[in-house]
């Protein structure tokens, strides 16, 4: 079994298995993270493609002192945003009545609270990103900062502030409250 | 790790990832029809000779030329005759000298003039 870095050297010199490879990889934990992002689960799989697309014709400028996810990410936030406006104009002028979330759908319906849904409710997309990059992704706090454009600090600030809000947020008995 | 944090982990994990039947095609499709860009500079050798031969070349084109020039006769545009005219009919002193030297022939006639009077009367 071939190693990232090798995956990645060979994608740059232009093998589609190797990127191939790499798609397979990465699909599921940005597929996650865009679905809760973007406002239907349509709009998170074409957010997805255009992320894996972008990045193989650019990924000779993927930068190898981060690392990979991170680079992955940040094209990801931008398809994310873009497909977020371009929801977010459609549902002003034509909202279908209960139209189910895109977080909530994906939730198995055997569950009965996510932490994730909570999140959704009541941070806003950048501090939702930071949080979900922090830990759903396990990235480092420079990482996360460097995918959002922010400081560190902002990113240690808002990671604090998610957290409380998040705690406030739940429900009296729960038990990480 | 605290319980938050393991919390938020575990849910991340339970999100459905599951793609449409259609999704892999697609994406495969999409991936065959985007080409890679390739903006980055590579070395490539005839590149590199094209370069090189062309900047001695217009090296070579630009002392050759200099030389040219350096080796030409000065042609005067103007002859000097008519330098010296011009500058001549710009000397700003000589209205003023002009003047002075009228002044001194006045002087003279008037000298003149007094003396012969003068000697009119002694006689």
């Amino acid at each position: 079994m071939k190693t990232e870095p090798r995956l990645i050297e060979e994608a740059q010199a232009g093998s589609l298995t190797a990127f191939t490879a790499l798609v397979e990889h990465y699909q599921p934990r940005l597929l996650r993270f865009l679905r809760a992002r973007c406002g239907s689960s349509s709009d998170a799989e074409d957010a997805l493609q255009d992320t894996f697309v972008n990045a193989y014709r650019y990924l000779y400028s993927y930068d190898a002192r981060w690392a990979f996810s991170t680079w992955l990410y940040r094209i990801a936030i931008r398809n994310a945003a873009r497909y977020s406006r371009a929801a977010k104009k459609t549902d002003e002028q034509e909202a279908p009545p209960g139209a189910p979330d895109a977080l909530e759908q994906m939730i198995k319906k055997e569950e009965e609270t996510n932490l994730w849904t909570t999140a959704r409710a009541v941070l806003n997309d950048e501090v939702y990103t930071a949080l979900w990059l922090r830990y759903a992704e396990e990235m480092p706090i420079v990482d996360v900062a460097y995918t959002l454009k922010r400081s560190t600090s902002w990113t240690k600030v808002n990671l604090l502030r998610a957290r409380s809000r998040l705690g406030e947020a739940l429900p009296e008995g729960d038990e990480v409250r | 790790m605290d319980r938050l944090e393991q919390r938020l982990r575990e849910d991340a994990g339970r999100l459905d990832a599951e793609v449409s039947p259609g999704f892999r095609q697609r994406l495969e499709q999409r991936l065959r029809e985007a080409s890679p860009a390739q903006t980055r500079w590579r070395f490539r050798p005839l590149l590199a000779w094209f370069m090189v031969a062309g900047m001695a070349s217009a090296a070579i084109a630009f002392v050759v030329y200099t030389e040219a020039e350096v080796q030409k006769p000065v042609e005067m545009p103007v002859s000097l005759s008519a330098v010296e005219v011009a500058m001549r009919s710009a000397r700003p002193e000589e209205p003023l000298t002009r003047e002075l030297e009228a002044l001194h022939a006045d002087l003279d006639r008037v000298t003149t003039r007094f003396r012969t009077l003068l000697g009119d009367q002694r006689e």
